[in-house]
């Protein structure tokens, strides 16, 4: 597929909000998210034929679907270290109030990307299902486990300051 | 108590603290558009012959005269005008194990990871070995552990509310189960628009899956699929386990 300056405009246009979702999917790693960026606009040139009427979705499906997908692969080669015993509940409850993203660092793949769909991106309810190719239920579902976490770790801080 | 409301402007204000200065680098068109290049000129190479390509201690070998499949985007699937059964994919070895994959994939990496090497320092040793490979958007994958990885993974529970389909494969015992995530991976064109496909309106399937085969007292291989019928899974790990 031979690229246009159409398929210029959009990356132009659209990749420095492109890349700060991809940030937040990548849990912050700027270099993974400069990766998965690259290789999503690429899938995207790779399609551009038939995409180019309305290449948004389609970019940020891939985006997302690669981003759950790389944090997958991840686990599972280089398993998360686990803290010494012991350690971890003093690690927990140290957590700073503001420190929300060490939370969403723990989050499930999936999970994390509807929070970054729904509260960044400004997703509905049925644009996130579309785009993480889930029903509404599972959004909402992930939306609300994630969202318990959170607020058991924020209370958790908030007890071990008083 | 927090609401979820007050949760909801906390993550949006630790969002917004995170994208402090982040800007794509100036090169990352010309870097698209030379990768694409490169990826066009190198489809065209591989399609007429057999080709093999060596990875990191495993390798991938094409079909010869099967060449790579052009990947189709947001089509529903059209019958086949010959009855001829399709060419098979391409051959993927971990270790000792060949899989071959279902027609029409293709093998993004094959990588093998001795974790004892492993940067940072890993709590668990072992090794491991693992593809992935797409075809269109559909995705799968393959890892082999072996050693005290295998069975650290082994103890990993199955989420308790997902259908857990218990299985013998290749003679070896196996559990599977499904989980909504990934989706249908298709779009669909609607007066000359490529929209997502929505739930339920098409041919692809809703979900994902993981299929564990325990093939030894410390090793563990395992399939993760998004969009993939289980039959081709259980295919693909019945002959490479064989």
């Amino acid at each position: 597929m031979k690229l246009d300056a159409a398929f210029d405009e959009f990356v132009v246009q659209r990749s420095p909000a492109l890349l700060r979702t991809a940030v937040l999917l990548a849990n912050g790693d700027r270099h993974a998210a400069e990766d998965l960026l690259q290789t999503a606009l690429l899938r995207l040139a790779r399609h551009w034929g038939k995409t180019a009427g309305n290449p948004e979705p389609y970019v940020r499906r891939i985006l997302v679907n690669l981003a759950v997908d790389t944090s997958r692969n991840r686990r599972r080669r280089l398993p998360e270290a686990r803290w010494p015993e012991g350690l971890e509940p003093a690690v927990v409850d140290a957590l700073p109030d503001d420190s929300v993203l060490e939370v969403l660092r723990e989050l499930p793949p999936q999970q994390r990307a509807t929070l970054v769909l729904r509260f960044w991106d400004d997703c509905s309810v049925a644009e996130t299902a579309a785009l993480l190719g889930c029903s509404e239920g599972t959004v909402k579902s992930n939306t609300s486990r994630a969202l318990a976490r959170l607020r058991e770790a924020l209370e958790r801080t908030t007890h071990a300051d008083r | 108590m927090l609401t979820d409301d007050d949760l909801a402007a906390r993550v949006r204000r630790s969002f917004a603290g995170t994208l402090e200065g982040v800007v794509p680098k100036p090169d990352l068109l010309s870097r698209v558009r030379h990768d694409h290049v490169r990826s066009v000129r190198r489809q065209r190479l591989l399609v007429p012959a057999g080709v093999t390509v060596l990875g990191l201690g495993a390798f991938v070998a094409w079909p010869a005269g099967g060449g790579r499949p052009t990947e189709r985007l947001g089509a529903a699937p059209t019958p086949s005008a010959s009855p001829s059964p399709e060419p098979a994919g391409p051959t993927v070895t971990l270790f000792d194990y060949h899989f071959t994959l279902p027609s029409g994939f293709v093998v993004d990496s094959v990588e093998q990871v001795d974790l004892a090497k492993a940067d940072p320092p890993q709590p668990v040793h072992g090794e491991s070995a693992f593809f992935s490979a797409h075809k269109g958007l559909q995705q799968l994958g393959v890892t082999v552990y072996r050693g005290p990885i295998a069975d650290a993974e082994a103890t990993v529970q199955i989420p308790s509310s997902d259908a857990v389909r218990t299985a013998t494969i290749a003679g070896f015992p196996s559990k599977s189960y499904s989980y909504a995530a990934g989706g249908p991976q298709c779009l669909t064109k609607e007066n000359g628009r490529t929209l997502m496909r929505v739930e339920d309106t098409g041919p692809c399937s809703q979900e994902g899956s993981e299929t564990r085969v325990t093939t030894a007292p410390h090793e563990q291989v395992w399939a993760n699929a998004q969009d993939v019928p289980l039959t081709e899974v259980d295919a693909m790990l019945e002959s490479g386990l064989a």
